[in-house]
């Protein structure tokens, strides 16, 4: 093994006290450059500075990414999750700051970006989302103020790394293992195998 | 320019052995995500650079007795799982890395088209870690005491950063005038002198024994059958 | 059934709970819609889920260990470079499930303090060691080939905080697996030495990977709280069934021989004898195994296993050292002046 990791540790009887939890934030990211913002992820951060840096070297490079947006969790205001999807509703007005939009199609499913609205608070917020977003085909929608989100964009700053990235790909095996395989097994067991791993696995 | 790539790509090989074996063990969770994406950054750069020198990346990277290699003798101090240490070292070398970069960078060609890539990735590590120099330089009077003392312990050896590269006086320079600012914010201070050109090093082959293990350690089992397929 | 018949793992521990509202939550459960934070749930199901999401959070950080032992031993700049990014998949699993739980009502440090302190457990595959890198292949083949039937079945669950996660997480899944794969099949492409030090991996985690799946189920399992809320969907048995019609053959067409196994207490392999019952009933559909130890099972999960104390003692290590950052961190900040 590593022989850093080979050492004989020694504790005292007590672990020193612990510490509360750092500020939750919630993290989006975009697929596409013009696309919406999607639910990422979580992680805790004591500011925003770190939080940033954070879910850029994470979930930044979970995927292809285009932006980045993180918002405290305490920041976001959802309504009641339908079990049913939710109904509309007739508020109007655009005076007030500005909030950002995200709607969940499903309960289980990921909150996505949506739109902007104005209120002068959480509720209006709410209330004149749902006027907009709730079509009949979406369970919850969260409102978070614009003030409140951070955002990151490629142009500003690199989040996709320049160099090869395939080795922490699925994808970047998929050909090695497919020739590989025809070293053991003829093509057409080899196919129904491939057939079994996407139906049951990826 | 081609000793540069070496010593470089050297370099960034032996930062990236290290601080990908912190991946699981750092002091928290999202920083240790962070720190192991820096360390694939700087494995992957010394396969880019290897493969401007025309060479087989894993060949150069394994196959080589241990003299052969053209690290600097900095990034082969054992920093013992401490993250003061670890943290400072990244720190020094990155704004090494991003000061030979700017060099290779300027030109046409392979190498500069690759060298100016790299710098964009480079960037994202000083300005990241330019941001922990300060946080744990700030961070009260045990995180203070921990960062100056591992300033301290490294300072001797990041003079040999330098040895053996083109323009040294001139980086050497451009290089102290890039980490003066993050040290001094952080409350922090580090002096180091360009060694004689007499003394040798790391660059020149002349490694201390804590590498030729690490070496010993990273090659194990490659050299089980340098001919086979891994 | 009454919750005294199993005093342990009571059958319905719901005492004290609205029966409306119970009913109405099961109700929501059977018709296979997802419970968001807000709804109403019962005190067990919350504290269920918050010791599922737990668990599977400290398995993914004790679980990062075993491999990291041999990122500085990886014998190519892609193997070291995979590697790498695997075990930090991990500890980022580790935090985003931590986060389940955390909405739950335990912080963090709790966890990873119960954690290194044996309150709570992990998953006791990765108290067995990892000698060799051909190790390394079967963690990532056989582990986490089990690990992804296992997940895929819990993204079909009923909590949505865990299911969005456990869809992410099975996204890079994926990836662990087809590394794994490819370095399984380099290796038994390979040269006579690479062969074998592949199938003696192989000896040291199939029985492992069995066990992966927990004991047999109760009789009653699908009547359990467990399964009825849809926190586990599948039983271990019949999960561990596919999981063997899946990989024995594979394992075969790759030169493998399946073999039983003694070990000794250091988990190395001191005989074995090839498994007879490994061969496919075509009746049935289903591939025969031997049964694993379950007494070797449970003599690991009660903390003697080869590798236990190692694991947490690297993990406390990690925690303590790490101490010093987490309070400087907290103390310093963007918006403290420049030190004097």
């Amino acid at each position: 093994m590593s022989k850093r990791r080979q050492q004989t540790y020694e504790f005292a009887d007590e672990l020193p006290t612990g510490k509360p939890d750092d500020t939750h934030w919630v993290v989006y990211t975009r697929k596409k450059r013009d696309g919406p913002a999607r639910w990422a992820g979580y992680l805790d951060a004591v500011d925003v500075e770190l939080a940033m840096q954070y879910a850029r070297e994470h979930y930044g490079l979970d995927e292809a990414c285009t932006g980045i947006l993180i918002h405290p969790h305490d920041a976001l205001h959802d309504c009641e999750y339908g079990i049913d999807p939710i109904e509309g509703g007739d508020a109007t007005g655009d005076d007030g700051e500005s909030w950002i939009v995200f709607t969940q199609r499903r309960r289980g499913m990921i909150h996505i970006e949506a739109g902007v609205v104005r209120a002068p608070d959480a509720d209006t917020a709410l209330a004149r989302a749902r006027a907009i977003h709730a079509d009949g085909r979406i369970t919850n929608i969260r409102v978070v103020r614009t003030a409140d989100c951070t955002e990151v964009h490629p142009d500003d700053v690199p989040l996709w790394r320049d160099h090869d990235m395939t080795y922490k790909f699925a994808r970047g095996y998929s050909k090695g293992v497919r020739s590989k395989w025809s070293n053991f097994r003829s093509d057409e067991d080899l196919e129904r195998y491939r057939r079994g791993d996407i139906k049951e696995h990826f | 320019m081609s000793n540069d790539v070496l010593a470089l790509a050297d370099d960034k090989l032996m930062l990236g052995h290290t601080q990908s074996d912190w991946t699981g063990l750092g002091p928290i969770l999202e920083e240790d995500i962070a720190s192991s994406a820096m360390a694939q950054d700087d494995l992957s750069h010394a396969t880019v650079l290897y493969e401007a020198l025309g060479e087989d990346p894993d060949a150069l990277a394994f196959g080589r007795a241990a003299a052969d290699y053209r690290c600097c003798d900095l990034v082969t101090v054992p920093d013992e799982l401490d993250w003061a240490m670890a943290t400072v070292r990244r720190f020094i070398c990155a704004h090494f890395a991003t000061i030979v970069l700017e060099d290779l960078a300027k030109g046409e060609g392979d190498i500069p088209e690759r060298a100016s890539r790299l710098l964009i990735e480079q960037r994202l590590q000083t300005e990241h870690l330019d941001a922990w120099i300060r946080r744990l330089g700030r961070g009260g009077d045990d995180a203070k005491g921990r960062m100056q003392h591992a300033f301290d312990t490294l300072a001797p050896h990041a003079g040999m950063l330098f040895e053996a590269i083109d323009n040294r006086a001139d980086r050497h320079a451009r290089w102290c005038a890039a980490i003066a600012s993050p040290i001094a914010d952080a409350g922090l201070t580090m002096h180091t002198d360009l060694p004689d050109e007499s003394v040798h090093g790391g660059r020149r082959g002349a490694h201390a024994d804590h590498f030729v293990e690490q070496h010993a350690e990273m090659t194990q089992v490659w050299a089980e059958d340098p001919t086979a397929a891994w | 059934m009454s919750g005294a018949a199993n005093p342990v793992q009571p059958l319905c521990p719901c005492e004290g709970e609205d029966p409306d509202k119970l009913a109405e939550f099961e109700q929501r459960i059977t018709d296979g819609v997802h419970i968001e934070p807000g709804d109403w749930m019962p005190e067990a199901y919350r504290m269920g889920m918050l010791g599922m999401a737990e668990h599977h959070a400290n398995s993914e950080i004790i679980g990062a260990l075993p491999e990291g032992e041999w990122i500085t031993r990886a014998p190519s700049l892609r193997r070291k470079l995979a590697l790498t990014a695997k075990v930090q998949d991990e500890v980022g699993h580790g935090q985003m499930l931590y986060r389940v739980s955390q909405e739950l009502g335990k912080s963090r440090d709790d966890m990873l303090r119960d954690l290194i302190t044996g309150k709570t457990k992990y998953h006791n595959c990765f108290n067995y060691p990892a000698p060799t890198w051909g190790d390394i292949a079967m963690i990532q083949w056989l582990i986490d080939g089990a690990a992804i039937m296992n997940q895929k079945t819990l993204a079909d669950g009923a909590y949505g905080p865990y299911v969005r996660t456990m869809n992410r997480i099975n996204m890079e899944e994926a990836f662990h697996f087809k590394s794994g794969e490819d370095m399984v099949l380099t290796l038994m492409s390979g040269t006579r030495k690479q062969k074998k030090m592949t199938q003696e991996a192989f000896d040291r985690w199939w029985s492992v990977s069995l066990m992966f799946f927990g004991p047999h189920d109760k009789p009653d399992a699908e009547q359990r709280p467990a399964m009825r809320w849809r926190m586990k969907i599948e039983r271990n048995d019949s999960l561990r069934q596919r999981f063997v019609n899946r990989f024995a053959p594979a394992a075969k067409d790759l030169g493998f021989t399946i073999n039983v196994c003694e070990k000794d207490d250091r988990g190395f392999v001191t005989s074995v004898r090839e498994d007879e019952q490994c061969v496919l009933d075509t009746d049935t559909g289903n591939w025969g195994f031997t049964d694993p130890d379950w007494n070797e099972f449970f003599r690991v999960i009660r903390g003697n296993g080869p590798c236990n104390a190692h694991r947490l003692d690297l993990r406390r290590f990690s925690y303590e050292q790490g101490r010093w950052v987490r309070n400087a961190i907290a103390k310093g900040g963007t918006t403290t002046p420049p030190a004097a």
